[in-house]
C-alpha cells in the first residue's frame, strides 16, 4: 500500500487520533500561556476565556446552521440544548445539568470524565503549588459558552467552580443568565 | 424575474454587505456595485422598515408565539427577509413578480456561503465594527470584502431561475 | 542473592529523570533477613552508593549499540561484580537501565517491563506541563512503575 493510502486510511479511521491532536494542541496553548505570563494564572485564565469568547462567536453560527434550531422559549431549554446538542456536536460529550437556582437563571453543568481537554494532563505538583489553586485548565469552555450565548442575545456569566484536575470530585461549571439583550436600534440621526 | 440586490445586516445594525446587480440592457449584471452604498440613506431606511415590520409582526400575536416577517411588496419591488438567531439579517430585493417563498434560498446563503467564507475564515471579522470617523478602516472591518464569498454567492444567485 | 533491582531513566543529556530500587516479588529469598519488607531492595550499603555510577558507566555502551542495532531493547549490555545490566533506548534517545543481582538471566521479563515503561513514559510526554529531560516527579507515574515492577519482575 502506498504511503498516501496508508495516510488516508489512518485519517479516516481515527477520529480519536484527531481528538488527541486537538487535546495536545490545547495543552500546548495552555502551557505556553503559563510561560508567557510567568505563571500568573489569573491572567492565563483570562486569556483562555478571551480566546474561547472569540471561538464562541463563530461556533454559534455553525451550530445554528447545522441544527437549524429555533429560538428557545426558556433558559432551561437553552441549557438543555447546550448540553444535548452543543457539547455533543463539538466535543462528543454530554454534560448533566444540576443545581438550578430558584429563579431559574443559573445552573451547574457537570462535565463528564474523561474531559476531552484534560486527557494526559497532570498539573505539576512540587514546582509550583499555586497552579492547583489558581489555574482553571479548561477555562476556554467558559469563554466559548459566553461568546456563543451572547450572539443569541443571552448575556451570561460562565465560570468553573470545580475541576477534577485540581483533585475535586467532579468538573463543574456555573452558568448564570444576567439579562436578555434587546435588539439594537440604529444610533439616532441628527 | 429579477434579483436587484443582496444585502446583509449584522446585529449592530451595520450593513455589512450590499451587492447590487444591474439588469439594464446590454449590461453584465455582475458589473453592479459591491459594498458601495452600504451607508447610503436607502440602506438605513431599509433597516428601519425591517426593524419596524419585525416588531409589528411579533406584536400582532400573543406573546411567546412566533410570527416572522418573511417578505413584503413595495411598489414594483418585493423584499425577502430572513434572520438568523444571532441577528444576521439576509435580504434579497427582487421585482414584484417573484412571489415565491425565498426563505430556503436565504438560509442557503447563510448556512453554506456565509458560514464557509466568513465565519470559518479566521481572518475575516465576525463582529463587524463601524468607524464613524474613519471610512478607510471600514473597508476592512465593517464589510464583507471577501472575494471568495462575493464570487460564490454571485455564482449561486445566477443559477437561480429568478435571477 | 536477594534479587534486587535498580531501575533508572536517563535523559538525552545523561541527566537522571527517575530512579527506583526494589526487589523481586516473585523470587523471595529462602532465608529472610530480619528486616525483610516485600519489594524492598536488598542491595548492600556499599553497592547502593555505586549503583548510579554503574548505570551511568553503561551509557557509553548504549550509545555505541544505538548505531549498530535498530532494536530498542538492547538486552544485557554489561555486568559489574555480579550485577547484570540491561538497557533500553527509546526513539527519543531516553535510556532505561536496570541493574540487578540475579544469577539468572532475566532479559525476557525485563524486556516486557521496558516496553511497558516506554508506553508509560510516552504518556508522561503527552502532559503539556512536562518538558523533555525534566525529572519525572508525578506520583501517578511512580505508582504505575511499581505496579509494572510487581507484574514482571
Amino acid at each position: 500500500m502506498s504511503k498516501k493510502n496508508t495516510g488516508d486510511d489512518i485519517w479516516k479511521n481515527n477520529v480519536e487520533k484527531i481528538v488527541k491532536l486537538f487535546t495536545l494542541t490545547y495543552g500546548s496553548v495552555v502551557s505556553q500561556l503559563c510561560r508567557d505570563f510567568q505563571n500568573n494564572y489569573y491572567e492565563v485564565n483570562q486569556q483562555l476565556d478571551k480566546m474561547g469568547y472569540n471561538i464562541g462567536l463563530r461556533l454559534i453560527e455553525e451550530f445554528l446552521a447545522k441544527t437549524g434550531i429555533k429560538r428557545c422559549q426558556s433558559f432551561k431549554e437553552t441549557a438543555d440544548i447546550i448540553t444535548k446538542l452543543g457539547f455533543k456536536i463539538f466535543l462528543n460529550i454530554q454534560p448533566t445539568i444540576e443545581n438550578w437556582s430558584n429563579d431559574g437563571k443559573s445552573c451547574s453543568l457537570i462535565i463528564p470524565e474523561p474531559n476531552p481537554l484534560t486527557e494526559f494532563v497532570e498539573l505539576p505538583i512540587t514546582s509550583d503549588s499555586k497552579i492547583g489553586k489558581e489555574l482553571w485548565y479548561s477555562q476556554i469552555l467558559c469563554g466559548v459558552l459566553r461568546g456563543a450565548l451572547q450572539m443569541v442575545q443571552l448575556d451570561c456569566d460562565v465560570n468553573f467552580i470545580k475541576d477534577v484536575l485540581r483533585g475535586d470530585d467532579r468538573t463543574e461549571m456555573r452558568l448564570k443568565l444576567n439579562k436578555i439583550l434587546k435588539d439594537e436600534v440604529p444610533a439616532g440621526e441628527d | 424575474m429579477t434579483i436587484h440586490s443582496f444585502i446583509i445586516f449584522d446585529r449592530h445594525c451595520n450593513c455589512i454587505y450590499k451587492r447590487e446587480y444591474s439588469h439594464e440592457l446590454n449590461n453584465n449584471p455582475l458589473s453592479g456595485p459591491i459594498n458601495k452604498n452600504n451607508d447610503s440613506n436607502s440602506s438605513k431606511l431599509l433597516f428601519g422598515i425591517l426593524y419596524s415590520l419585525k416588531t409589528i409582526a411579533s406584536k400582532l400575536i400573543p406573546e411567546d408565539n412566533i410570527n416572522e416577517l418573511r417578505s413584503f411588496n413595495i411598489g414594483d419591488f418585493r423584499i425577502h427577509f430572513w434572520e438568523s438567531l444571532s441577528r444576521f439579517k439576509f435580504i434579497l430585493i427582487t421585482n414584484k413578480e417573484v412571489n415565491i417563498d425565498l426563505q430556503s434560498i436565504l438560509f442557503q446563503l447563510y448556512s453554506k456561503y456565509f458560514i464557509k467564507y466568513v465565519v470559518e475564515n479566521g481572518l475575516s471579522p465576525i463582529e463587524f465594527k463601524y468607524y464613524e470617523k474613519d471610512p478607510k478602516e471600514n473597508e476592512v472591518s465593517a464589510k464583507i470584502n471577501n472575494g471568495k464569498f462575493i464570487e460564490e454567492t454571485d455564482k449561486y444567485l445566477q443559477t437561480l431561475s429568478i435571477f | 542473592m536477594s534479587n534486587s533491582y535498580y531501575f533508572t531513566i536517563i535523559g538525552t543529556k545523561d541527566n537522571p529523570l527517575y530512579e527506583l530500587e526494589f526487589s523481586s516479588f516473585k523470587n523471595i529469598p529462602t532465608t529472610l533477613p530480619s528486616n525483610y519488607i516485600p519489594g524492598k531492595s536488598q542491595f548492600s550499603q556499599s553497592t547502593k552508593e555505586l549503583l548510579p555510577f554503574i548505570a551511568n558507566s553503561s551509557l557509553d555502551i548504549i550509545e555505541d549499540l544505538q548505531f549498530s542495532t535498530n532494536l530498542l531493547n538492547l538486552g544485557k549490555i554489561d555486568q559489574f561484580y555480579g550485577l547484570n545490566i540491561n538497557g533500553y533506548i527509546t526513539q527519543g534517545s531516553i535510556k532505561f537501565i536496570i541493574c540487578y543481582d540475579s544469577t539468572k538471566d532475566e532479559s525476557n521479563s525485563i524486556k516486557q517491563f521496558f516496553q511497558e515503561i516506554n508506553e508509560l513514559y510516552s504518556k508522561v510526554l503527552l502532559n503539556p506541563f512536562y518538558n523533555v529531560n525534566d525529572a519525572i516527579i508525578s506520583p501517578d507515574f511512580d505508582l504505575k512503575v511499581k505496579q509494572l515492577a510487581r507484574k514482571y519482575l
